[in-house]
């Protein structure tokens, strides 16, 4: 299976992205699924959105993107984090 | 490795603000007074609280998580406080909403990724509604301290 490549991104890049990238991480590889996981800011989505293949954020973002884009929230507050990690894996088996 | 990272001295118990501002001030001058922070960490606090807000809706105690840009920070800590009465925080989620928030914790934190070992055991703590409600309910500083600390030990 091909490398998916994924983008998550909080306000600062350093805190809750990194929980974030660390949760999909361990699923991905679980599901035998090749991930690139990259964090950045999300004011640095634009540069970094086009060879993605998903987004993940724990921010809204007012923009649209021409990729899946999937609010990570859940994984800090833990509520209904299962429910999108499923969401998350059936997107790159997709 | 949240033990690490928590000190007493750092933990405000009860903390009393009538605005987000306040208590981020509060708690950024006692990161500074103690050379943990610059003293440019107080505005990166704001600047990012405003675009990217971090209340966080936990199911009846609510937290906040303010952090900002590494180069603000001197040496990785977490302060924290606990406030008398609970104030207005924008949420993480949507910064539309108002999220009541009872304990804040300040992360002040100097490795881009490092540091996610602190980050993961915080997230469980607060996924943990027993324990919030102990930091929640403790009386002073050194009891928040305990509780925090007692928390180390079942991860």
């Amino acid at each position: 299976m091909n490398t998916k490549r994924i983008i998550v991104a909080c306000g600062t890049g350093i805190a809750t992205s990194t929980v974030v990238a660390t949760k999909i991480e361990e699923a991905a590889k679980a599901n035998g699924i090749n991930v690139d996981i990259r964090q950045c800011k999300v004011t640095e989505l634009d540069s970094m959105a086009e060879d993605a293949d998903l987004i993940v954020t724990t921010t809204i973002t007012q923009k649209k993107y021409p990729v899946p884009v999937i609010n990570g929230l859940a994984f800090i507050t833990g509520i209904g984090a299962d429910k999108v990690l499923d969401e998350i894996i059936q997107k790159l088996k997709g | 490795m949240i033990k690490d990272f928590i000190r007493e001295d750092l933990i405000l118990n009860p903390l009393v603000a009538d605005s987000s501002d306040e208590a981020l001030k509060i708690i950024s001058d006692l990161l500074y007074s103690k050379e943990y922070v610059k003293d440019s960490f107080y505005a990166a606090l704001m600047e990012r609280e405003k675009h990217f807000p971090t209340g966080l809706l936990i199911d009846g105690i609510n937290v906040a998580i303010p952090h900002t840009d590494c180069i603000h920070v001197i040496r990785p800590c977490i302060g924290i406080g606990v406030l008398q009465k609970p104030i207005n925080f924008k949420n993480m989620g949507n910064p539309a909403e108002n999220v009541p928030v009872d304990i804040i914790f300040v992360l002040a934190l100097n490795e881009p990724h490092g540091q996610i070992e602190l980050l993961q055991q915080l997230m469980s703590l607060f996924q943990d509604r027993e324990l919030l409600e102990s930091i929640k309910s403790a009386k002073n500083s050194t009891e928040t301290y305990n509780v925090i600390t007692s928390f180390e030990s079942v991860i």
